[in-house]
């Protein structure tokens, strides 16, 4: 007992240890450029495109590229026959449907902890109700009334999503043989979640059970996404480099919350009406005019960073900050004159000058 | 004069809702021009041809004039060309303009046969529209939810407007950005096998998918 409490411990040092690791590479690696909101192409940026400031960076790349291959290989020789067979003896959607609910269920621990943590007490809240009602409501999981009959919104947060909320950068792309995509941040995370997931716990008192589960589980999901990843194969060019930037959009998504309504916050954000903004102490309305945005973020450290990046180009930006339904954006934008024409001249400027994701907005 | 006045009312009556009729008419005609109205119908007759057709019998493969239809409805729809500027970025000011116009028409060849196999694997699959934000520079964003088996994808669409209609040069998909992807696959090759090697492996996956469409 003292010696699981113990080895409980060492973990703990471990995932610590591998944050302080991801918050040293994300100054590093200027993580902001990661966590652009906003960001189109105008019409005449239409026509001068330019390239994205900064991909997620993959030192590892060979070594993932191997286990890319390797779980290319493993999905076409063994878990698309096993998940074919499977669905073969329970042709049923739904009834496969209902084992990945119970498999949803069970990490509920890990959506509330993470609502929590990022100071999202509604998000918590739904979560806790969905757990509650789906696992003696919803026998166990298996069925979804939360959701379904109950109509709770879901908030799925995970720690990977909780870090880089905190300004903790992906650090760098990891491809693991079987769990698939990953980053440094999402892998510590990944290892901080797996105290709260019960699976953890079966695996830990009996090693087979709980492999034979999580085998289940791989399964069972699989069999409901075939032809999803022979899908992004067909359509791309570098299936390693499609799957890499597609992980890296979406996690970006996530930690952003414009994953599941991308209208509600990359739009909303955008346009950014003037009403929007709520005078707060150091936050007043900016006098009306043109600005030109460099970045919308949910964290002020990387406002901060952004801010200082422009002051090192002699620009002097303001923060403006936009109020959401539970949070606020902060976007740090450069004034651009009275005139449109006179804004967009000053964003041509700032996009030679390496800023590539800017939008001309009025206040 | 109670009857004069009576009718002096209807008149301001008759005459308001004329004003309101004018005033709706001109509602309607802005609402033609909206960039939602517009891409829910391209997307709402797509979906209609599909399931019309009887597909389905045939191991869910369409007739060429189904497919001919559809495509005139993407053509008109999707701007493949900002498609491909944007996908190529930087890359896309250092080829001819001969050279860009071959990389459209093979781009959206490409963007075309993908967007088929994603058709023919079509099975029931709810499109709700949800909401759109006009913006400005001509720029809008339209939402969707596309519902299967329960499960719900949040697919937006970025539209330009190119001479007053809205074409759609983006899609993200819970998410991913359709360009964003490409642009890095691209940006990847590019630096590995040039421009030139990228056109083979566009011209490659072409070919690959003109051979699987005339083997049933």
């Amino acid at each position: 007992m003292k010696r699981r409490a113990n080895r409980r411990y060492a973990g703990g040092a471990v995932v610590l240890a591998l944050v302080a690791v991801c918050v040293v590479l994300a100054s590093l690696a200027r993580a902001a450029d990661d966590n652009f909101v906003n960001g189109e192409w105008a019409g005449e940026e239409l026509a001068q495109p330019r390239v994205d400031q900064q991909a997620l960076a993959d030192p590892l790349e060979p070594l993932n590229r191997v286990f890319f291959t390797f779980n290319d290989r493993l999905y076409f020789w063994v878990l698309k026959p096993v998940a074919t067979g499977y669905r073969a003896v329970i042709p049923d959607p739904v009834v496969r449907t209902c084992f990945s609910n119970a498999f949803y269920n069970l990490l509920g621990p890990v959506r509330v902890v993470n609502n929590l943590l990022q100071g999202k007490i509604k998000g918590a809240g739904t979560e806790l109700a969905a757990l509650v009602i789906n696992s003696t409501l919803g026998i166990a999981g298996l069925a979804d009334p939360a959701h379904k009959e109950f109509g709770l919104a879901r908030s799925e947060e995970d720690l990977g999503q909780t870090l880089g909320r905190y300004g903790v950068g992906n650090g760098f792309y990891i491809c693991w043989p079987i769990l698939g995509p990953s980053t440094l941040r999402d892998t510590v995370g990944l290892a901080g979640d797996a105290f709260l997931s019960p699976l953890t716990y079966l695996t830990a008192s009996d090693t087979t059970t709980g492999l034979a589960v999580e085998g289940g589980k791989k399964v069972n999901a699989t069999s409901l996404a075939i032809g999803d990843y022979e899908q992004l194969k067909e359509s791309s060019f570098d299936p390693y480099v499609a799957l890499r930037n597609a992980y890296a959009q979406s996690r970006d998504a996530r930690v952003q919350d414009t994953a599941e309504w991308p209208i509600r916050g990359v739009a909303a954000a955008e346009t950014a009406p003037a009403p929007a903004i709520k005078a707060g102490k150091d936050f007043a309305p900016p006098p009306a005019g043109y600005y030109v945005r460099v970045g919308v973020y949910v964290d002020p450290t990387n406002t901060e960073q952004q801010r200082q990046r422009l002051a090192e180009v002699g620009k002097t930006a303001v923060v403006t900050r936009y109020a959401r339904t539970d949070y606020f954006l902060y976007g740090v934008e450069v004034p651009g004159g009275a005139d449109f024409a006179t804004a967009k001249h000053t964003e041509a400027e700032l996009d030679r000058r390496g800023f590539a994701e800017t939008v001309v907005v009025r206040h | 004069m109670f009857t004069q006045r009576m009718i002096g009312r209807r008149l301001v009556v008759v005459l308001l809702s004329f004003v309101c009729l004018t005033f709706s008419l001109r509602g309607i005609a802005t609402a033609a021009s909206e960039p939602m109205a517009e891409i829910k119908a391209s997307v709402d007759k797509i979906l209609d041809i599909v399931r019309q057709s009887k597909a389905k019998d045939r191991g869910h493969r369409l007739t060429s004039a189904e497919r001919q239809e559809i495509m005139d409805v993407v053509y008109d729809r999707f701007d493949f060309r900002a498609m491909s500027q944007l996908a190529l970025a930087r890359n896309w000011k250092t080829i001819t303009p001969n050279e860009q116009d071959h990389f459209v028409g093979l781009f959206a060849r490409v963007l075309e046969s993908t967007y088929f196999d994603r058709i023919n694997s079509y099975s029931g699959e709810q499109v709700v529209f949800d909401e759109q934000v006009v913006m400005e520079g001509g720029k809008a964003i339209v939402s969707s939810v596309v519902t299967k088996n329960n499960v719900a994808t949040p697919v937006v669409y970025k539209l330009r407007n190119k001479d007053g209609k809205w074409v759609v040069y983006d899609v993200i998909i819970e998410g991913v950005s359709l360009v964003r992807n490409y642009r890095t696959q691209f940006d990847s090759i590019i630096e590995r096998e040039k421009y030139a090697g990228l056109v083979k492996r566009l011209e490659e996956k072409i070919a690959k998918k003109d051979e699987a469409k005339q083997t049933p």
